[in-house]
């Protein structure tokens, strides 16, 4: 009985539950396509801008493609099915599968990882514990389930409750320390969902900084399936 | 917890307010015992036609976590406000009693639900312990949560413990069948929508994604003691 006791002690019912709702939230509706405005900022201070495009299905089918600017374009990652990566560049002959380990990668020369772009759900790859009730946010402590996929120790979120979908979330090292912090502003509705129109992460270890912009938000516009096959990546 | 007891039963998958496939599967079973193994609301446009043919066919079974947010509203308790978004589905659930879901939300709309069907609701339990010829199973909605380490437990306590501890690790979190560790019996799981109901031998999952996958989301009977499936949608 104590050592089911104290194994219950390490979860957190409340915060997995939490963590579903979050990757409910975040994939409203039937299927999305959403273009992002990149501004990247190096340590220097010197800024260059990007185009994605990004189209989901359901929960388990993305395509991300930079459009922007031309020596990029072409460039993009494939989820097809909630679990596989592919990431292409036009100068490969065919797209090359992304490993675990190589998901926290950042994702050519932005502060977003391959992770950060090509996961739809939390919840089958962390647990979570809520670190504190905030009133207005509920703030959530995430914990891999495989660590060495991740180049993180444990994910901090802040939850807003009305609508499930995050404000912050902090990439912390296994001392605790925040290595990258991804904030998520400007929520309006659209379609399905509130959407954040302001995104901005930051790396805090190399002192750069990337900020995305909604340019466009189209929901349920009944995407083809072919969208999300290895042949139109690499078209 | 539940206890049940039969010689032949169709366990159902997700519902989610699709009542034409519901009609369509139990048009197709024999006169076996019915259990829902939870999510009968939202999403879909007639849970009100849903709970009715549960409620006519006797059904039993547990609730899951879309369940959670209309058992609080219809006790009268404060209730989950996320349930009504776009993503969980709610509204429809409201709209098949024709409750406009931007109404108070009160007495007077929770009236408009009948009686049986609040009475059906509310009786289902997060667990329940199947026996079908003899043969025991688990049935509770989310299966067992990925973050209880079960070793070193007895495999007949970790459900029933958890429904009393942490019942809300029974309903919400999102653990792939296959990541959940063999009980003493089998588990009879929904929540995970797959395209395919999966028998992993120590787990049955049968969430066939019916109103939740925009194309292709069938409703799945279990069928005991035989341990098939039959698919509808």
């Amino acid at each position: 009985m104590l050592t089911f006791l104290m194994t219950l002690a390490l979860a957190d019912e409340a915060g997995d539950a939490w963590l579903t709702k979050v990757d409910i939230a975040n994939n409203a509706g039937d299927d999305a396509h959403i273009v992002l405005d990149l501004k990247v900022t190096d340590a220097k201070g010197q800024a260059a801008e990007r185009t994605i495009e990004i189209w989901q299905q359901g929960d388990d089918k993305r395509l991300v493609r930079f459009t922007a600017p031309a020596r990029l374009e072409g460039v993009g990652l494939l989820v097809p099915d909630g679990e596989t990566v592919y990431f292409y560049l036009p100068a490969y002959e065919r797209a090359k599968r992304v490993s675990g380990e190589q998901r926290s990668d950042a994702f050519m020369g932005t502060d977003f990882s391959i992770g950060d772009l090509s996961a739809m759900e939390w919840n089958p790859e962390y647990s979570a514990v809520i670190e504190q009730d905030e009133g207005a946010e509920v703030r959530l402590l995430l914990t891999p389930d495989n660590p060495k996929e991740h180049g993180h120790a444990s994910v901090r979120m802040w939850v807003r409750k009305t609508d499930s979908l995050p404000s912050r979330i902090e990439y912390l090292d296994k001392d605790g320390e925040v290595l990258r912090r991804l904030s998520l502003s400007g929520y309006r509705d659209a379609g399905p969902r509130p959407l954040a129109h302001h995104l901005k992460v930051e790396d805090l270890e190399k002192g750069t900084w990337t900020e995305a912009t909604v340019d466009q938000a189209e929901f349920d516009t009944g995407l083809d399936d072919q969208l999300f096959t290895l042949r139109e990546l690499e078209r | 917890m539940q206890t049940e007891a039969y010689d032949r039963v169709a366990v159902l998958g997700d519902i989610h307010g699709a009542s034409h496939l519901l009609k369509a599967l139990l048009e197709r079973l024999d006169d076996r015992h019915v259990i829902s193994a939870g999510d009968v609301n939202d999403r879909g446009p007639d849970t009100a036609g849903v709970v009715e043919q549960l409620v006519q066919r006797g059904a039993t079974g547990v609730c899951g976590n879309h369940e959670q947010w209309l058992r609080d509203w219809l006790s009268g308790q404060p209730f989950d406000r996320f349930a009504l978004s776009r993503a969980m589905g709610g509204r429809a659930t409201l709209e098949s009693y024709g409750i406009s879901p931007s109404s108070r939300l009160g007495d007077d709309e929770r009236s408009k639900v009948p009686a049986h069907h609040r009475e059906w609701l509310l009786q289902r339990g997060i667990l329940m312990d199947l026996k079908v010829s003899g043969q025991p199973y688990w049935v509770v909605h989310a299966g067992v949560p990925k973050h209880v380490n079960v070793r070193g437990l007895d495999p007949a306590s970790v459900l029933p413990r958890l429904e009393q501890v942490s019942p809300q690790d029974l309903l919400w979190p999102k653990t792939k069948p296959e990541q959940m560790p063999p009980l003493d019996r089998p588990i009879i799981m929904g929540h995970v929508p797959q395209r395919q109901p999966w028998d992993g031998g120590h787990v049955l999952a049968i969430d066939t994604g019916a109103a939740t996958f925009r194309q292709g989301g069938r409703l799945t009977a279990l069928l005991l003691p035989e341990r098939e499936f039959l698919s509808v949608g």
